[in-house]
């Protein structure tokens, strides 16, 4: 199979979907002009026209109330927000409107719209540019998360996103813009709340997120060679998230790992930690660990902002005590 | 003797670890012990001095016999008890009954500096009474497998267990019938000086002209204990005894009048209150009894109490509250009776 990268991969879904469906239009900062800072975009303004690639001001709460507005009375907007740490500036639009809408008009209106952003730190772009903010958003119903870990599940639940009704909010790793991944060249589609099993293992479950992804990936690579057999899978949404798939994979391992690089604290780690305790108890062998960012603001040093976010070695060293019965946090 | 091991019935005392009268801390090695698995330092339980040494290095000994006394002062307590080797295990907790109050309007001399407060070093294998740390899986598979982790913890294995360590359990020789669940025989005593119960008996016939027998009053106080160790029990039947049997079986003792208590013909007593006040016996352990059975015996100056029950009658921390209330209420009669 052919391998791409995943900015090639949004684009594709981008250019796909609008193709197919005519209500669709881009939104955002530099997204004809210049084509982004990640230079996603590229070609899409060529081909579909400034009416439905659109530059905006630097003005992120109204261009996010106008694709509130937009995706309320017929269109399907796509809004570009060039750095997750913005999402703060969009959130009365985004939580309070898109979220609620269908709600609060007893069912006659809902907001299909998607916002595309990012997450990710050790970019070098300090503590305002290198947040991972889903869990603010995951936190509200009414919103879809979606987290792609390569570039296949970046087109795939792109494309998902867009023709789903309600309002979906997609956070691309900054970082992985660049990574090829095997991606179809037919059409697919992949379907919110279905996690992916990366990889098969019968010691101890490693549920990562995002570009965590890798790091479990990694980590398990490093223990199968210390002969410790680690599952590792991927929610891919975590609003809806396929509990079932991470409860099966916990009963049968008896140890679970959760990373994600959100702050650890009050976050997407806590949440599906949580979730196994009170439903994969009684099977559980050891205590479920969280893994997340640091709760310090993103340092700027580089070997400081290195140590912020969970490392393969990081999670091996956990799954190591884990498995050896070791006592977290307990006297 | 504590029991190190499974299936252990005697320890051999190797050598004692502190001389007599010299004072211990908590966790100070005492003495060392030979089981036939290994030898082992068995640490101080309390802060004290040793005292009472009623075994000699190279004894072999059995499980549950008290060896010495951790006393609060160097003289020791005069322990004249023989060991019995019938005690399958005994909750040794230091039992503060404090003589510290008086009746309100009568001065009372102080108690003599360090009174009796003792702590008997005869220490149950912990796992009767404290959380054994392990997984819920581990928890879970025991528990079908009707695998007791007591049996772990007897046997020296490390906590926290996981399911690796089920395994180990299912390898574990099982001891007697049942030894893990059958109800162990506990033990808990004090002391209270005796001048809060007569001062208050004196005063109330020489002030008011009212004689009141020693035990309504106890047996007020024991009810009352009872009641606050164990609040959901609504009628509370208490069995006054002598050392030749049963003498009046008594209703909700705590909530009548001193003078009139209420007799109920004989059923099942939810306590048994002894006295043995007349009589020179200080210490009386009659095996598993039917009944949690309080001891009050008369020892010059004070009350020595001793509660004795089982693990199925009464949990230990209740136990504890009762002898523990008891205790106070004689120490300050008034101030409960008011």
């Amino acid at each position: 199979m052919r391998e791409i990268t995943l900015s090639q991969a949004v684009n594709e879904a981008l250019a796909e979907e609008m193709r197919r469906d005519p209500s669709t239009f881009i939104i955002g900062e530099d997204v004809a002009e210049a084509g982004t800072p990640f230079k996603i975009l590229s070609g899409l303004v060529e081909e579909f026209g400034t009416d439905r690639v659109v530059d905006t001001p630097i003005a992120e709460p109204g261009f996010m109330g106008l694709a509130v507005g937009a995706s309320m009375t017929g269109t399907r907007p796509i809004v570009d927000l060039m750095f997750g740490d913005f999402i703060f500036l969009v959130m009365d639009q985004l939580c309070n409107q898109a979220a609620k809408i269908h709600y609060m008009s007893g069912g006659k209106m809902n907001a299909p719209l998607v916002l595309r952003t990012n997450l990710g730190a050790t970019r070098r772009s300090a503590a305002q540019h290198s947040q991972s903010l889903h869990a603010l958003v995951a936190h509200i119903p009414g919103l879809k998360v979606a987290l792609p870990s390569s570039a296949y599940e970046a087109k795939g639940l792109l494309k998902t996103a867009i023709r789903d009704d309600n309002p979906v909010v997609i956070f691309e790793d900054k970082l992985m813009y660049n990574d090829k991944a095997p991606v179809p060249e037919e059409e697919f589609l992949i379907p919110f709340g279905e996690a992916n099993v990366k990889r098969h293992g019968t010691d101890i479950t490693l549920i990562g997120t995002s570009s965590m992804v890798q790091v479990c990936e990694k980590a398990a690579k490093i223990l199968s060679a210390e002969g410790i057999s680690a599952e590792v899978i991927d929610p891919r949404t975590i609003v809806p998230l396929d509990e079932e798939t991470l409860l099966a994979s916990a009963r049968k391992t008896s140890r679970v790992i959760v990373v994600d690089e959100g702050h650890q604290s009050y976050g997407v780690t806590g949440e599906i930690a949580s979730r196994i305790n009170e439903k994969a108890f009684y099977h559980l062998d050891a205590p479920v660990l969280r893994m997340g960012a640091m709760d310090v603001p993103v340092p700027f040093s580089p070997a400081l902002e290195d140590i912020t976010v969970p490392t393969p070695e990081g999670v091996a060293e956990n799954a190591r005590r884990l498995m050896a019965g070791d006592m977290f946090h307990a006297a | 003797m504590p029991a190190l091991g499974m299936a252990q019935d005697t320890g051999l005392l190797v050598n004692w670890l502190k001389a007599p009268g010299e004072a211990v801390s908590l966790g100070d090695p005492l003495f060392e012990v030979e089981t036939d698995k290994s030898t082992m330092e068995v640490e101080a339980p309390a802060d004290g001095f040793l005292t009472d040494l009623k075994a000699e290095a190279g004894a072999e000994i059995p499980v549950g016999q008290i060896i010495a006394l951790i006393s609060d002062t160097a003289e020791g307590e005069g322990l004249t008890q023989e060991p019995s080797d019938f005690i399958d295990t005994q909750v040794a907790e230091k039992v503060d009954a404090e003589p510290t109050a008086a009746i309100p309007t009568h001065k009372v001399a102080d108690p003599p500096v360090g009174s009796r407060q003792n702590t008997n070093i005869a220490v149950a294998p912990v796992a009767e009474n404290e959380r054994i740390l392990a997984s819920p899986k581990a928890r879970r598979l025991a528990h079908e497998a009707g695998l007791d982790l007591n049996r772990l913890v007897l046997a020296g294995h490390p906590q926290p267990y996981h399911v690796a360590d089920i395994e180990v359990l299912r390898t574990l020789p099982k001891t007697g019938s049942n030894a893990a669940t059958s109800a162990h025989l506990s033990q808990i005593t004090a002391c209270v000086p005796r001048t809060g119960t007569d001062d208050f008996l004196n005063w109330m016939l020489e002030d008011g002209g009212i004689t009141i027998a020693p035990t309504a009053l106890w047996a007020s106080f024991a009810s009352g204990a009872l009641r606050s160790a164990m609040p959901d029990t609504v009628d509370l039947i208490i069995a006054l005894s002598n050392l030749t049997g049963v003498t009046a079986v008594l209703k909700n003792p705590d909530k009548t009048r001193l003078l009139h208590q209420m007799e109920v013909p004989d059923s099942h007593a939810d306590l048994v209150l002894r006295d043995m006040t007349d009589s020179p016996i200080t210490g009386l352990r009659l095996g598993p009894p039917d009944t949690p059975v309080l001891s009050v015996a008369s020892d010059r100056d004070m009350l020595r109490l001793s509660l004795e029950f089982t693990s199925d009658q009464l949990e230990s921390e209740a136990a504890i509250a009762l002898i523990s209330g008891f205790a106070e209420r004689l120490a300050d009669p008034l101030q409960y009776l008011i």
